[in-house]
C-alpha cells in the first residue's frame, strides 16, 4: 500500500508545480501586459493629440501587435492555468478515492477478523468452527464454494475435511468430487498450497492443466479460485480453498487477507486438537474409574459383565461391546453380559476360537496382538445364506496367564490407541472381577453347600478358637440339643460343659483340654434341657495354621443315648442267650463229669472213653460261648477291666493248675519261671485268662513229652508274660492271621486242637484295653514264644482311644 | 483247716431240679454234708425255718423270686447270720458278678461247674471272700 501513496504525493507536487508555474507565468505576463497596456495608452494618446507619423503609426503598429502577442500569451496560460487545476483535482479525487477504497477494505478484513473470530470462539469442534469460517469469509466475499482440507502425515496426502457451499449453489457435483478426493503434495489446489506453503490463485480452475477436479468445477459452475495455507510452526497443516463463479484475475488484496486467518484457523485447531485430546482423556479416565467401581461392587457376574459392556459402549464409542467366558470347554466362550447394536452379530451367544487364536490373545505382548488386542473377523452362520463376517476387536481378559473371559467390541470407526490401551488396562479390571465374582459365587455355593449340610446333619459340629473354650461357631444342631440357638451357644461357651455327668466330668473336660493336641475322642453322659441324661460321643482334632500354630479345633459330637440303650439291649439278649445255654449245659457237664468221676459207680472202659469225649466237647462248648461273649464285649467297646494289686505268682499258679488238667492229658509238662515276683495292678481274671488263652494254644500245638513253659520278667515298668512252645512253629506267611477272629491257621488244627479261634484276639484286646500289648516270634519246627506286656500300673483305656492313639506292639 | 470241713448242712436253692439233683448226688458223694433242695426262693425261706443251713448255694435267676431277693431275705434271718451264701449263676458279666459281691454275698460259682470239684471250688470261694474270677 505504499506505492499508491507515492503515487499520490508525486501527483499532488506535479500539479502545485503546474499551477505555481502557470500563476507565475500569468502573472508575469500580467505585469507585462500591464507594462505594454501602459505603452499602447500612450501611443493613442499621442497619436490622438499629434498627428500621425508613418514613423509613429508604424511603432504603433508594432506595439499593437506586441499587445495582440502577449494577449494570445495570456489566453494561453489561462488556459494552462485551468487544465493545471483539473488536473490537481483530478489526482487529488483519485487520491480520495484511494483512501476510501483502502477504508472499505479495512472494514472488510474487520468484519471478516470479527467473523471468524467469533465463529471460532463459539465452536466447541474443529468441524462446526471450521464450517462458520468458511461460511463467513464465503457470505461475505460472494464466494460459491469452501473448503478446508488436512494434511495427513501418516498417509502422506492431504483430504478434505469440511466444506461449505454457498446457497445459490444448485449443482452437487463439485461437493461430491471434493468430498472424494485426496491430493498428494503439489497436485490440485490444496496441493500446490501445501507444497508452496503460501497462497495460490487460479483465474480459471476449469482450464487449469493442475487441477483434477476441473471438470466437477464446470458442471458446478466455478471457475476463479484460491487457496492459502493454515501454518502451524511455518508448517502446512491444512489449506482452505475458494471458488468465485467466475473467472476473475488475481485479487492480491484478497488473497493477502485471507491468507492472514491461516494462523488464527492452526491455532484453532491446536486449541480444538489439545481439547478433543482433553475431552477423550478425561472419557477414558472416567471409563476406567467407573469400570472399576462396577467391578469392586459387583454381587452378580452377569450384571457385573452387562454394565462393564454399556460402559464400554457409553464411554469409548463403539457400537457393540460384549463379554464372553469361557465354558466347560476352553476353545468356546459364552456370551454373558452385552450391550449395543447387535443387529450385525447374531449367533455371538456362543463364541468358538481355535486354540492358535487364544495362544496369540494370552500372549499380549506378541506383536500380533499389541495391547493384547486381537481383531478378530468371526464367521457367523445365517438362515440360507452364506457365512457373513463380523470384525471385534476382541481383547483377552486375563488374570496372570489365565484367560478368564474375552472382551469383544465393535468399533464405529477406528478407536484410538489410547482408548485400546485404556480398554487393555479396564480389562484388567473386569478379568479381576470375574475371578472374583466366579471365586464369590463358588463360596457361595460351598457356603450353600456347608449350611445345608450342617442345618440337616444330626450330628453336632462345633469350631472352637485357641485358648480355652471360647467357640467360634456352632452347628444348628449343636443348638437344638442345648435347646437354644447358636447365638446363645456363642454367647455362654460354657454352656456345653455345664452339665457333665460327675463320673464322667474328668474323661471330658481331659477330652476338651487335649482337643488342642492331637486328634481325642471321649464319650460323656450330659443332663439335657428336657432333664434326661444323653450320651454324648465325641471327636475332635486340632487344625494348624502354615506356620504351625494352633488354629482351630473341630469337634463333632453325636448323641449315642439310643446306641447305648441298644447296646444294653443286646448286651441283655447275650447274656440271657448264654444264661438259656448255659443252664442246660450245666446239667450235661455235671452228668458226664459224674459219671466219668465214678461218682455213680465204675464204668467200662468204652463208656468211660466216650463220657470222657462228651465232657470235653461239652467243655469245648462252654469256651465257645464265653469266647463269643467275650468278642461282643470288645466289638460293642464293653470290655471294663476292675483293676486291683494282683500277686503275680498267684495268678501265675492259678492259671498253671487250671490247664494242668488239659496238659496232663497231652502229656505236656508246665513249667514257670518267675525271674521277678511282686504285685501288680490289672484286671485279676482277665490277666488269668490271657494267660490261660496262651498255655491253652502251647498245650495244643506242643507234641506229647515236650514242656510249655511260662517264664515273668520284669523290664522297667512293664511285665512281660512268655508261654513258649516246642511246636510246630508259625509259618512267616501265617503269622498276620494270628490275631484275626476265627483264624485258626490250618483248617486241620480246628477239629483235633479244639479252639474257637477267638482266644488270641481276645488276649489281644485285654491286654491292649490295660495299656500294654501281645507279640509273638516263632520259628517253624522249633516253637514259638507268645507274650503279654502289662503296665506295672495299668489305668483303664478306651478303646476308642486307642484307636487313634498308636498302640504298642501288635 | 478248711472252710469247707466247718460245713454240715448245704441248701441248693435252684428252679432246676436236674442241677440240683446232680450236685446233690455228687456232694453227697463226696462229702459227708447234709444236701438239702429247694426249687425256688420261697421254698428256700421255708426250709430254713426248720434247716438251718452252713452253706447255701443260690441260684440266682430264678423265676417269681429271684436270687437277690432271696438273698435279701435269707439275711434278714438272724439265725442264718453264720450262714455263707454263693450265688450261682449263669449270667458271668462282670456287672452282674460283682453286684452279688456289692450284696455282701461270700461269692459266685458260674455255670457250668464241675460238681467233682465244687468243693474246692468252694474252698477258694470261701478262702478268696470277694475273690471272683470269670470261669
Amino acid at each position: 500500500m505504499r506505492k499508491p501513496k507515492l503515487l499520490t504525493a508525486l501527483a499532488l507536487g506535479f500539479g502545485s508545480l503546474l499551477i505555481a508555474a502557470t500563476v507565475f507565468t500569468a502573472a508575469t505576463i500580467f505585469e507585462r501586459q500591464q507594462v505594454l497596456y501602459g505603452k499602447v495608452d500612450r501611443i493613442f494618446q499621442h497619436l490622438q493629440t499629434e498627428p500621425q507619423s508613418r514613423e509613429q503609426q508604424e511603432k504603433f503598429e508594432k506595439k499593437l501587435h506586441e499587445v495582440h502577442h502577449l494577449r494570445a500569451t495570456q489566453n494561453t496560460l489561462i488556459l494552462s492555468l485551468g487544465t493545471g487545476f483539473v488536473l490537481v483535482l483530478l489526482i487529488a479525487f483519485q487520491a480520495i478515492m484511494m483512501i476510501v477504497a483502502k477504508r472499505l477494505a479495512e472494514m472488510d478484513r474487520t468484519r471478516v477478523q470479527l467473523a471468524v473470530t467469533q465463529a471460532l470462539a463459539e465452536s466447541q469442534d474443529f468441524r462446526s468452527g471450521a464450517l462458520r469460517v468458511l461460511s463467513a469469509m464465503g457470505e461475505l466475499y460472494n464466494f460459491a464454494f469452501g473448503a478446508v482440507w488436512l494434511v495427513d502425515e501418516q498417509h502422506g496426502w492431504i483430504k478434505p475435511h469440511t466444506i461449505w457451499v454457498s446457497r445459490d449453489a444448485r449443482d452437487q457435483t463439485f461437493n461430491q468430487a471434493t468430498l472424494s478426493s485426496v491430493f498428494k503434495k503439489g497436485i490440485g489446489l490444496p496441493g500446490r498450497v501445501w507444497q508452496a506453503e503460501s497462497p495460490c490463485w487460479i483465474t480459471d480452475v476449469v482450464v487449469d492443466k493442475n487441477y483434477p477436479r476441473a471438470k466437477a468445477a464446470l458442471r458446478s459452475g466455478l471457475h476463479a479460485a484460491l487457496g492459502f495455507p493454515i501454518l502451524k510452526d511455518d508448517k502446512v497443516i491444512g489449506v482452505v480453498e475458494f471458488y468465485f463463479p467466475k473467472i476473475l484475475p488475481r485479487q492480491r488484496d484478497l488473497l493477502d487477507l485471507l491468507s492472514s486467518f491461516g494462523h488464527a484457523l492452526a491455532a484453532f485447531i491446536e486449541r480444538m486438537d489439545f481439547r478433543t485430546r482433553l475431552t477423550e482423556e478425561a472419557r477414558i479416565a472416567t471409563f476406567a474409574a467407573l469400570v472399576g467401581q462396577v467391578v469392586s461392587s459387583a454381587t452378580d457376574l452377569d450384571e457385573m459383565l452387562t454394565e462393564c459392556a454399556n460402559l464400554t459402549v457409553q464411554h469409548l464409542g463403539t457400537k457393540f461391546a460384549g463379554v464372553w467366558i469361557p465354558t466347560g470347554n476352553q476353545n468356546i466362550f459364552e456370551l454373558r453380559g452385552q450391550y449395543g447394536d447387535t443387529a450385525s452379530l447374531p449367533g455371538m451367544s456362543r463364541l468358538e476360537i481355535d486354540q492358535t487364536s487364544i495362544e496369540r490373545l494370552t500372549a499380549a505382548e506378541t506383536k500380533f496382538a499389541r495391547n493384547g488386542n486381537l481383531l478378530l473377523r468371526l464367521a457367523y452362520k445365517q438362515a440360507n445364506r452364506k457365512p457373513e463376517f463380523a470384525p471385534l476387536l476382541i481383547t483377552p481378559l486375563l488374570v496372570g496367564t489365565k484367560l478368564v473371559g474375552l472382551i469383544g467390541v465393535q468399533q464405529k470407526t477406528k478407536l484410538s490407541d489410547r482408548s485400546t490401551a485404556t480398554l487393555s488396562i479396564a480389562c484388567k479390571n473386569v478379568a479381576l472381577g470375574i475371578l472374583r465374582c466366579q471365586m464369590k459365587e463358588e463360596l457361595q455355593a460351598s457356603d450353600r453347600l456347608f449350611t445345608e449340610i450342617t442345618n440337616n446333619l444330626e450330628e453336632m459340629i462345633w469350631v472352637t478358637q485357641p485358648g480355652g473354650y471360647g467357640i467360634k461357631w456352632v452347628s444348628r444342631a449343636l443348638a437344638k440339643f442345648f435347646h437354644c440357638t447358636p447365638e446363645e451357644m456363642l454367647e455362654d461357651p460354657l454352656k456345653p460343659i455345664k452339665g457333665i455327668h460327675e463320673s464322667d466330668r474328668e474323661a471330658a473336660y481331659s477330652f476338651f483340654q487335649n482337643s488342642a493336641v492331637g486328634p481325642s475322642s471321649v464319650e460323656y453322659r450330659q443332663l439335657c434341657a428336657d432333664d434326661k441324661w444323653h450320651w454324648l460321643w465325641c471327636r475332635s482334632y486340632p487344625s494348624f495354621d502354615e506356620s504351625g500354630k494352633l488354629a482351630e479345633v473341630y469337634g463333632i459330637a453325636i448323641d449315642i443315648t439310643e446306641k447305648k440303650e441298644e447296646e444294653k439291649h443286646i448286651q441283655e439278649f447275650y447274656s440271657m442267650v448264654s444264661h438259656e445255654l448255659r443252664t442246660p449245659l450245666t446239667s450235661v457237664h455235671a452228668s458226664l463229669r459224674i459219671m466219668e468221676g465214678g461218682l455213680v459207680g465204675p464204668l467200662s472202659e468204652k463208656v468211660q472213653h466216650i463220657v470222657t469225649i462228651a465232657r470235653q466237647e461239652s467243655d469245648r462248648l462252654i469256651r465257645l460261648i464265653n469266647d463269643i461273649l467275650d468278642i461282643r464285649k470288645i466289638d460293642a467297646d464293653m470290655l471294663e477291666l476292675k483293676l486291683r494289686e494282683i500277686d503275680v505268682a498267684y495268678i501265675v499258679e492259678q492259671s498253671l493248675s487250671e490247664m494242668k488238667g488239659m496238659a496232663d492229658s497231652a502229656g505236656v509238662a508246665l513249667v514257670s519261671h518267675l525271674n521277678w515276683q511282686g504285685v501288680f495292678t490289672a484286671d485279676q481274671d482277665r490277666t488269668m485268662q490271657m494267660l490261660e488263652n496262651l498255655l491253652s494254644n502251647a498245650i495244643k500245638f506242643s507234641p506229647s513229652g515236650a514242656a510249655v513253659e511260662v517264664t515273668v520278667d520284669r523290664r522297667e515298668d512293664w511285665l512281660r508274660f512268655t508261654v513258649s512252645d516246642k511246636g510246630a512253629g508259625i509259618a512267616s506267611d501265617k503269622q498276620h492271621k494270628l490275631f484275626c477272629k476265627f483264624q485258626q491257621l490250618d483248617s486241620s488244627d480246628s477239629r483235633p486242637k479244639g479252639g474257637s479261634g477267638l482266644g488270641l484276639v481276645i488276649t489281644k484286646a485285654i491286654a491292649e484295653q490295660h495299656g500294654g500289648s501281645v507279640g509273638f516270634d516263632s520259628e517253624p519246627g522249633r516253637g514259638s514264644n507268645f507274650w503279654i506286656e502289662l503296665p506295672l500300673t495299668a489305668k483303664v483305656q478306651t478303646r476308642r482311644l486307642m484307636q487313634t492313639q498308636q498302640s504298642p506292639g501288635v | 483247716m478248711r472252710h469247707v470241713d466247718a460245713i454240715k448242712n448245704v441248701i441248693l436253692v435252684d428252679d432246676d431240679t436236674n442241677i440240683t439233683f446232680l450236685t446233690k448226688l455228687a456232694l453227697n458223694e463226696l462229702t459227708d454234708w447234709n444236701v438239702m433242695e429247694a426249687s425256688s426262693g420261697a421254698q428256700a425261706l421255708d426250709l430254713v425255718k426248720t434247716f438251718k443251713p452252713d452253706l447255701i448255694l443260690l441260684d440266682a435267676m430264678m423265676p417269681g423270686m429271684d436270687g437277690r431277693t432271696t438273698y435279701g431275705k435269707l439275711r434278714e434271718i438272724e439265725a442264718l447270720n453264720a450262714t455263707y451264701i454263693i450265688f450261682i449263676t449263669a449270667k458271668i458279666q462282670p456287672d452282674d458278678i460283682s453286684q452279688f459281691c456289692d450284696l455282701g454275698a461270700e461269692g459266685v460259682i458260674t455255670k457250668p461247674f464241675d460238681p467233682i470239684t465244687l468243693v474246692e471250688e468252694i474252698e477258694r470261694v470261701l478262702s478268696h471272700a470277694n475273690t471272683q474270677r470269670v470261669k
